[in-house]
């Protein structure tokens, strides 16, 4: 037998878990959990968008119509003259608030239980699964390192998601910015003005996905049924992102400088907030809240967190759970 | 050289002794049969030579390297006793996804998958998904997983359980042209009768512990000729024929229309009887020791053994 060179090995290694995220995506196309997922991306997004825009279009008017009144150009005989911008005005407030405020609120109130759910339920038998049908023995008697195997399937689940959401809010975002402005209003007023927006909605509610993706992988790869698997991460992911609201409310909100931190929902909300807003509007956002008194406010207040700290930790909350999925699924042995 | 060289293993789940100590050499291009019954430690032992599970003491090489290493893994091919797969997938993707774990292009893959499929007699089910076959079909679509990559040591855990009687033989058939093509082959099972029918070197484990290995024709018949000292005769004139032999001095009864005789050294009866045949101008109709085949062979190995353990324990 001849050894090959570290360089020959890495490169095999390398163009071997290229084809094999290419077979899992095929694979992971014709799954029925894959179906109900892409149809829970869609379905609540649109929903609650279109009747977000609805109820909150009289007070959009009244803000845009005070705004050209201030700047007079409401003035009589000037309207006519200004009806373009005026109606791509209200367009790209409407993007601004009623899109990113509604996908805001679909992301991290309403769809969070079912992603949550949705994607737990694709990633638990990442391991597991494959324990379970006895295929992991066959798979890990080959040529191939059991880091491979997890990397390469999270890699497929990772790629899938992404296509997911983008698709998901692009189609959502690109119907709602045609019926307000019109191809070129689109084009030239309203892409400019809120493509950012879209970018980091999709972003991190992608990341928000990698997280839930990546903590069950983990328990995929601690128990072998992946049906308990599911659940069990399910519980505990439930828990962090209800359980510390509720502790606030009855434990007092000095709980809250604690519990912020796991609560995965929260910080993307937080993150896609800050960066869909800007450093500027986001601070003057929360000076407003802070100026406020009451206990929803001082709730709020006492979940804040610093975007760059709740950066790191949604990052560090794919990539330790997937390190660990990894070195046990090399250490355990395969029954 | 030696595909598989097992010098004392051990391996021990908790406080349960899987296997005490196993010692095994399979010779390159031999079909070798692992023996043993259920729960003796077959699969246990499988699973310390692809790396699965890690031994507790004792060496396990694979074509002089330590077992389950990265280049080990590279010639090996593997049939899981128990594998259910993933139904959704079409039979030619699952063969592909392994020949790519065989470090194949995906081009190549998808190439050798179907004509191994072809091979095993899946023709027409190449697009197929895997939930859609049978139980038979399931385990050739195994047996096709377990050559993806030309290995050279192809190792299959009890391939024929939960077959019927066709299926089994259509494993076996595929097994024998294996083994007629020069391949390694480590074949476990619990059924005699299929061991005997492809294998040519068997081992033979019980409790943990390799009893007896060997070419397989070198161990029937020294357990034959250890074994056998009773016989079973038949001939028309019975009473005449007994009464000779017990004046000969010879321990026989009879039940129903045969006589039982039992030898008190190998060869005696075989000398004696043409003699009182003649003497009793009878005719033979059937002269045979009793528990030829390898299934009492196995099953006196394995009570001898218990009977030890019995008196050491």
């Amino acid at each position: 037998m001849v050894e090959e060179t570290l360089v020959k090995r890495v490169s095999t290694v390398l163009s071997q878990s290229f084809y094999m995220i290419v077979e899992e995506v095929k694979s992971i196309y014709k799954t029925k959990t894959f179906v109900v997922f892409a149809v829970l991306m869609f379905l609540p997004v649109q929903l609650i968008l279109v009747s977000y825009a609805t109820s909150q279009y009289p007070q959009l008017l009244f803000e845009v119509e005070k705004a050209f009144f201030l700047n007079g150009i409401l003035e009589e005989g000037v309207i006519d003259a200004f009806s373009d911008a005026f109606a791509s005005a209200m367009g790209i407030l409407i993007i601004r608030r009623g899109f990113i405020q509604a996908s805001l609120g679909a992301t991290t109130y309403y769809i969070n239980i079912p992603i949550i759910a949705i994607v737990t339920l694709l990633t638990c038998g990442l391991v597991a699964a494959e324990r379970e049908k006895g295929t992991l023995p066959v798979y890990v008697s080959k040529p191939v390192y059991r880091t491979q195997l997890v990397l390469t399937k999270f890699a497929a689940f990772a790629l899938v998601s992404f296509a997911l959401t983008a698709l998901a809010y692009s189609t959502v975002y690109f119907t709602y910015a045609l019926t307000l402005l019109g191809p070129l209003g689109m084009l030239f007023t309203g892409l400019p003005e809120t493509i950012s927006m879209l970018l980091v909605l999709i972003f991190f509610t992608w990341i928000f996905i990698l997280d839930i993706g990546a903590i069950t992988s983990l328990f995929s790869s601690i128990i072998d049924r992946s049906i308990l698997a599911g659940v069990t991460s399910l519980i505990i992911l439930l828990l962090l992102s209800i359980l510390p609201n509720m502790l606030v409310i009855f434990a007092g909100v000095g709980i809250a400088s604690f519990t912020k931190y796991f609560n995965i929902p929260d910080l993307i909300n937080q993150l896609i907030d800050f960066y869909s807003l800007g450093f500027v509007e986001y601070y003057q956002n929360m000076w407003l809240i802070i100026k406020q008194t009451g206990f929803f406010s001082q709730i709020i207040i006492s979940r804040m967190i610093d975007p760059g700290t709740a950066l790191i930790i949604v990052i560090l909350l794919i990539v330790i759970p997937l390190i660990s999925a990894c070195l046990i699924t090399e250490k355990r042995e395969v029954k | 050289m030696n595909a598989v060289a097992i010098r004392g293993l051990r391996k021990v789940f908790g406080r349960f002794v899987a296997l005490h100590e196993v010692n095994l050499e399979v010779p390159e291009g031999v079909c070798f049969g692992f023996l043993g019954p259920n729960g003796s430690g077959k699969t246990t032992t499988i699973k310390i030579i692809l790396g699965l599970l890690e031994p507790d003491g004792g060496e396990v090489y694979v074509f002089g390297r330590k077992a389950g290493s990265y280049e080990v893994r590279r010639r090996i091919g593997y049939l899981p006793e128990r594998i259910e797969y993933h139904n959704h997938v079409l039979c030619v993707d699952f063969l592909k996804y392994v020949g790519i774990l065989n470090h194949m292009k995906p081009s190549k893959a998808e190439r050798t998958a179907r004509d191994i499929l072809v091979w095993v007699g899946l023709e027409g089910w190449e697009d197929q998904p895997i939930g859609t076959l049978s139980a038979g079909m399931k385990q050739r679509l195994g047996l096709a997983q377990a050559l993806m990559g030309d290995p050279d040591l192809i190792i299959l855990d009890e391939p024929t359980s939960n077959l019927d009687p066709i299926g089994r033989k259509e494993i076996l058939d595929k097994v024998k042209e294996l083994a007629s093509e020069g391949k390694t082959i480590f074949f476990s099972s619990h059924i005699l009768s299929e061991v005997e029918t492809v294998s040519d070197y068997v081992g033979i484990i019980f409790h943990g512990r390799t009893i007896k290995q060997g070419r397989l024709h070198d161990i029937k018949r020294e357990l034959i000729r250890r074994k056998a000292e009773k016989y079973e005769l038949v001939v028309d004139k019975t009473s005449e024929v007994l009464s000779i032999l017990t004046e000969k001095g010879v321990e026989a009864h009879v039940e129903g229309d045969r006589i039982i005789m039992f030898a008190s050294n190998p060869g005696f009866l075989e000398r004696l009887i043409p003699k009182v045949l003649v003497d009793a101008d009878a005719q033979l109709m059937k002269f045979t020791p009793v528990g030829d085949t390898l299934q009492e062979v196995f099953l006196q190995l394995v009570s001898e053994v218990s009977l030890e353990e019995g008196e050491s324990g």
